[in-house]
């Protein structure tokens, strides 16, 4: 039957086995530690004071100075006198939030805003260690001391109380402060309890005589209903009543024996950590007898001098010890180990124990855990026999009457009755028929078992007698109501309902008897419930094994799933702690979920601790709250959060600057227009997990909206004029909820220039100038009107005057009027007299110009003469240059000319002196002469037409027929050949001229034309016709159609030396001769050239009449 | 503290001081005292050579007084009269002293110099304030040097200064003390 049982739920046999593993391994306690890195990063060797300051920042007094530790950094701070020792001995926030520091040296010192200040008072400084610093409620600030006593400052001046002044002893270790402002010291000889508060040293000394154990008292602590613990060297710790002043010793410490006790803090839950001298920490639970639990070797402690426990404002405990430097305790969190190795460490099932004791199992076997009053932790072994060697036990339960009762797979149930080790076995009895018992729950009498095959219900006897005589089994299964016979867990509620987590069938509630199934027709997303838990409230939680987790109030589910927040949605197991938040147990961590917030955060963000893997429905919770947690490795012990500590970071705005310069914190600051970015330095404290922290900031007046952030500075820059607050938070997980909002309000303001006031004053100012304006202008306006007036005023008395001045003038005037006519009379007369004066003058005039006149007529004719005279020095003065000319010509042409002859002479010459024979002589001689007469010839023309040119001349008047007749003559018969000339003069006409002259003009002319005249032609013709030219002059034309002359040399042919052709003999000379003679006989020769013809036209003067002397003279 | 008191524990001193011969102890009989008010309109000095006093080896106690009416070296005879009659009121409270204890431990019997402070009552005007005074020993052979430099608070000794003159005597007063103390 079992098989095949197991055949039909192989699967879910296999997941089930699959849920469970199990190992074991050794054991050991320790609150979960972290070691800080102090004393690597800096070599930090002694650290001797932990001190947390109203902000968060954690202070740590070593032998090497002060750091200043934010979670994540550090930060040192020596004095600024380098040869002095930086051993801090004591750390102190005062009011006003500066930091003081006590040195081992007795030197005290300030932290300002650039580093340490030593506090050096008129009076001076201890000399030895200051053990302490506290504030008085008045502001006095009190400083302890190993050696003088008590040191107080009030008022600028320090104060002193020590054993002269009644203190029991002056080497004085703690110095705490009560809530009565007393300050309790602990000395080498006692408890003084010094109160300041009225001016005077009032001092009570507790000593060993009225009750305290040991004299020397080395740390002071107070707990949370005003009592005082006492540490001391030789006697452990004990409690004092202040109010009753009472000494409560608890029993327990006649056991001590963990010697000298250094430091004590008081973590809650009557719970102290004592820091020993060289036995590590010792926690006291004074509850009850109270116990010790000593914190071991593994963990770190050991047998190692404690110097300081702090505790934070998280809870959590600061640990200076020899050995590991600075520490970090999680009070909360204690891992301990567990038998077994690898898998089989797996713990399987708990079930918490009497006296906050624990049972657990894992394949390594059944285990009990319990601390004895001695304060060790013992894990001890049960049911070691061979028998129960392969127990496979996945649930347990310890009764009422302190049996265990024990579910297994595959073996039934089975009741272990420690104290005495027996044993007993259910399965048959009980005739369970699924022998796989997966929980077991119980309340009072009443325990029930969950099976695959249906739940078991069992009544115990009230009988101790007989304690299972009648243990009564009753057996349920689906048929009878219960959802699915396969249930993984029982939880019985405090109304006594008892509920099931089915597989598939969501989850069944027996009540008085009655099943009612919830399943996923009811509102459930999954019907596959793993876990079930009751809240402090009275509401059922329960997990699905898809839809995360859902709430019942009685009435409806409400289903918180991964849109909530859940991170994992296998869910291993449930449990509430003390304040109502639900611990999820998922398979790879766990989840706290806070309903209030409705915030899910992640175990190990919040604790630092490191993976944690829970075990399938393997969570206890004990009496008084703590929360055990079975996982892959280790069992997590969770003692609950205490009141007053903090459950999310906390926020800290460091420093605000406006551009790069910091600014006051102070609120409704008032910056101007230009000032408008600002950066803001914030810090989150939580030193559980510092790297986890996250921040969101808002800027209201800006964004209504939160900004995630990780860093640890917010700008903002351009900010306009407006009314802001900063807001600043951290958390962690995204869930900032429950975080502290630290604010900064400031105001940007408007800009001058656009405030109100600024209008306000500008429409002032305007309607001001506007006033101004028209009332300067009306007073100006006025002003002038007065000085018109005035003016007015003196031109009416001016004008008056000037009235009676004109009239005086007026009579004055008439007066000059009389004598004016006498006047005018005589002008009158006068007036005649240069009229007739007037004549005279003209006629005077007339004759003036008559006589100008001449004198202009004769005028111009001087200018005529002038005119002439110049005329004539201008011709003579051509004629110079012509003659000038004439003569270079002359020279030219005749030496040219000469040349020739010259040239054929020398020829001759040479041909002369060539010849040898000279055979030729008298050819040559004749040759010579011929030359020679060419040349002469050709001189004497030359000199001829010179003397033409020089020779006076000789005027009379000459007949012209007669002078034409002879030339043609002897023409003619030089000619042959030549026509006759027809000639045409008047007999009458007479040439006034130079006889000689004309001849030789009239011959060369006619002699030309003879020459030139083609003599074979028989129409050749010379013609020679005087007429008159004018009144003056005889034209004589001379006309030949014989060779004619080229038209070119028209002008030329008058030039010496000129040949119009190469035949003739002549040399050029005739035509030149001609006029010159023309010229100097005042008259001219010009040349007309027509197609056959050429005539020579010669103009001279004429006789007739003799006008003129001045003309011949021209 | 009233006249009574400080001349009895005077008194007290020097008797022990014949009871028991081997209790050691210093004495001086004319130390020095100066002090200075550094008013804005008005400095006042004088000093005073006639201190007394007197350390106890065995409990490092001291006690010091001096005689108000021997200051002497004022600007002026009036100024001198003021300080006497109207602000010390020299004929109710002819002397102002200190006794107390110096807190460190000093070993009387090797020579140098340290800096040790005296805890103790200083009674000016016949009121008495409890002072811690930062001196400066020097132990030589059979002698000890006793030089401090300290402020005495008007208001601190019941000494009234009418608002008329205030501007002319300093609230704080600097009093500086040298004396030799000789081994008895």
């Amino acid at each position: 039957m079992r098989f095949s049982f197991l055949c039909d739920n192989i699967v879910r046999i296999i997941v089930l086995a699959l849920l469970l593993t199990s190992t074991i391994n050794n054991f050991a306690q320790t609150p979960f530690l972290k070691t800080q890195s102090l004393a690597q990063d800096f070599g930090v060797k002694q650290i001797k004071k932990i001190y947390q300051d109203g902000h968060g920042f954690i202070w740590v007094g070593t032998a090497s100075g002060l750091f200043k530790f934010d979670g994540i950094t550090y930060q040192q701070y020596l004095l600024p006198d380098s040869l002095v020792d930086n051993i801090v001995t004591a750390i102190f926030m005062d009011n006003q939030n500066k930091l003081w520091v006590g040195y081992k040296n007795g030197r005290l010192a300030t932290l300002e805003e650039f580093g340490l200040k030593i506090f050096d008072p008129e009076e001076g400084t201890p000399v030895v260690a200051i053990t302490g610093i506290t504030q008085l409620q008045n502001g006095t600030i009190c400083f302890s001391t190993y050696g003088e006593g008590v040191y107080y400052y009030m008022n600028d001046r320090l104060y002193n109380a020590n054993s002269d002044d009644g203190v029991i002893n002056d080497d004085i270790y703690v110095m705490m402060k009560d809530s009565q402002d007393q300050l309790w010291l602990g000395t080498d000889g006692g408890i003084s309890v010094l109160n300041l508060s009225e001016g005077t040293k009032k001092i009570e000394n507790i000593t060993t005589n009225g009750g305290l154990p040991d004299n020397i008292v080395c740390d002071l602590t107070l707990d949370d209903r005003d009592n005082i613990w006492i540490g001391m060297y030789d006697g452990g710790i004990c409690q004092y009543d202040i109010s009753k002043k009472e000494f409560f010793e608890l029993p327990i410490m006649k056991s001590w024996e963990f010697g000298t006790v250094n430091s004590l803090e008081f973590l809650g839950n009557n719970t102290i950590w004592v820091g020993t001298e060289g036995n590590g920490i010792v926690s006291v639970d004074y509850s009850n007898q109270g116990s010790f639990k000593k914190f071991d070797a593994e963990g770190g402690f050991g047998n190692f001098k404690i110097h300081d426990l702090q505790k934070d404002s998280e809870g959590n405990i600061w640990i200076s010890s020899s050995n590991a430097g600075l520490q970090l305790a999680n009070s909360k969190i204690a891992l301990i180990d567990i038998p077994g190795s690898g898998d089989s460490k797996s713990i399987k099932a708990i079930a918490s124990s009497h006296n906050e004791n624990l049972w657990f199992s894992n394949d390594k076997g059944l285990f009990y855990f319990e601390i004895d009053p001695g304060g060790n932790q013992k894990i001890s072994r049960h049911l070691k026999g061979e028998k129960y060697r392969n127990l496979s036990i996945i649930s347990l339960y310890e009764d009422i009457q302190q049996t265990l009762w024990i579910g297994t797979f595959g073996q039934g149930i089975f009741r272990y009755h420690p104290n005495s080790g027996k044993v007993e076995a259910f399965s048959q009895k009980a005739d369970l028929g699924d022998t796989n018992v997966l929980s077991i729950a119980g309340k009072g009498n009443q325990l029930w078992f969950a099976t695959l095959g249906g739940v078991i219900r069992c009544e115990l006897s009230t009988d101790p007698e007989n304690p299972n005589e009648q243990v009564q089994f009753i057996k349920y299964e689906k048929a009878d109501g219960l959802g699915s016979n396969y249930v993984y867990h029982i939880l019985i509620d405090s109304k006594d309902r008892v509920w099931f987590a089915t597989d598939g069938n969501g989850i069944t509630c027996w009540e008085k008897g009655r099943f009612i199934n919830y399943a996923e027709g009811q509102g459930l997303k999954n019907g596959k419930v793993y876990s079930v838990v009751e809240d402090p409230s009275g509401n059922i939680w329960f997990s699905t094994s898809t839809a995360g987790i859902y709430k019942f109030d009685g009435k409806n589910f409400k289903n918180f799933s991964t849109k909530q927040g859940l991170s994992d949605l296998s869910i291993n197991g449930l449990t509430t702690d003390t304040s109502g938040k639900i611990i999820i147990l998922t398979s790879s961590n766990l989840e706290i979920f806070d309903e209030v917030n409705q915030v899910f955060n992640r175990f190990d963000d919040r604790y630092g601790v490191n993976d944690i893997k829970p075990q399938f429905n393997a969570v206890a919770k004990s009496e008084r709250g703590t929360i055990w947690i079975g996982t892959e490795k280790e069992l997590i012990k969770y003692t609950p959060v205490q009141e007053n500590v903090s459950e999310s970071p906390a926020i800290y705005l460091d420093e605000i600057m406006v551009f790069m310069e910091g600014v006051d914190m102070l609120n409704n600051q008032v910056f101007n227009h230009n000032r408008n970015h600002l950066s803001f330095n914030y810090t989150g404290f939580w030193y559980q997990n510092p790297d986890k922290v996250e921040f969101q900031h808002k800027l209201g007046g800006l964004n209504d909206n939160w900004i995630n952030t990780r860093d640890h500075m917010a700008v903002y820059s351009g900010l306009q004029p407006g009314k802001y607050i900063f807001n600043v938070r951290a958390g962690l997980n995204n869930s900032f909820n429950n975080s502290e909002i630290a604010t900064f309000s400031f105001e940007i303001k408007q800009p001058f220039w656009k405030t109100p006031l600024f209008y306000i004053i500008c429409t002032v100012f305007s309607a001001f100038i506007i006033y101004a304006f028209i009332k300067i202008r009306e007073r100006r306006l006025n002003r002038e009107k007065y000085i018109l007036e005035e003016k007015i005023k003196i031109r009416t008395s001016e004008i008056e005057e000037q009235k009676i001045e004109i009239e005086a003038q007026r009579d004055k005037i008439e007066n000059n009027l009389a004598e004016l006519e006498l006047a005018l009379k005589e002008i009158k007369e006068q007036k005649e007299e240069i009229e007739s004066q007037n004549h005279k003058l003209e006629e005077a005039q007339e004759i003036i110009s008559v006589q100008n006149e001449t004198l202009i007529e004769y005028n111009h004719h001087l200018e005529d003469i002038v005119e002439k005279r110049t005329k004539e020095l201008r011709s003579a003065y051509s004629e110079l240059l012509q003659t000038n000319e004439d003569l270079d010509h002359f020279i030219y042409r005749s030496s040219h000319d000469l040349k020739g002859p010259i040239a054929r002479l020398l020829g001759l010459c040479e041909l002369v002196k060539i010849d040898e024979e000279k055979r030729n002589v008298q050819t040559y001689f004749r040759l010579f002469e011929e030359s020679a007469q060419d040349m002469n010839l050709m001189i004497s023309h030359i000199k001829r037409a010179h003397e033409i040119n020089r020779r006076d001349t000789r005027l009379e008047n000459v007949p012209l027929a007669p002078v034409i007749d002879k030339i043609c003559y002897d023409c003619s018969k030089e000619f042959t050949k030549a026509p006759t000339p027809q000639i045409d003069v008047n007999k009458d006409f007479l040439l006034y001229c130079d006889p000689e002259l004309v001849n030789i003009l009239f011959s060369n002319i006619i002699h030309n034309a003879y020459k030139f005249s083609k003599p074979n032609r028989k129409d050749a013709f010379v013609k020679i016709t005087a007429s008159k030219a004018d009144k003056k002059h005889l034209q004589i034309s001379v006309v030949d159609n014989g060779e004619g002359i080229d038209p070119e040399f028209s002008e030329k042919v008058f030039d010496m030396f000129f040949k119009g052709t190469e035949n003739g003999n002549g040399y050029g000379l005739g035509l030149y001769e001609a006029r010159i003679i023309a010229k100097k006989l005042a008259g001219k020769i010009s040349l007309k050239i027509k197609k056959n013809t050429t005539e020579f036209v010669i103009v001279l003067p004429f006789v007739t009449a003799i006008e003129d002397k001045e003309e011949v003279l021209i | 503290m009233n006249l009574f008191t400080i001349y009895s524990v005077i008194l007290y001193f020097l008797w022990t001081v014949g009871g028991t011969s081997d209790q050691e102890m210093y004495i001086a009989t004319n130390g020095t005292v100066n002090f200075k008010s550094n008013a804005p309109l008005e400095v006042i000095e004088a000093y005073s050579n006639s201190a007394k006093g007197i350390i106890k080896v065995e409990d490092k106690s001291v006690a010091y007084s001096i005689d108000i009416s021997s200051f002497q070296g004022f600007r002026n005879k009036l100024q001198r009269e003021h300080f006497l009659e109207n602000y010390m009121e020299v004929t109710n409270y002819p002397k102002a002293s200190f006794l107390g204890k110096i807190i460190e431990n000093i070993d009387f019997s090797s020579e140098g110099e340290f800096k040790v402070r005296a805890k103790g009552i200083l009674s000016i005007h016949g009121v008495g304030q409890e002072r811690i005074i930062r001196s400066t020993i020097k132990i030589g052979q059979g002698i000890i040097n006793l030089s401090s430099d300290f402020t005495v608070s008007l208001e601190d000794h019941n000494i009234t200064v009418p608002k008329v003159v205030n501007q002319k005597i300093a609230e704080k007063i600097i009093v500086s003390v040298n004396t030799t103390f000789i081994k008895k």
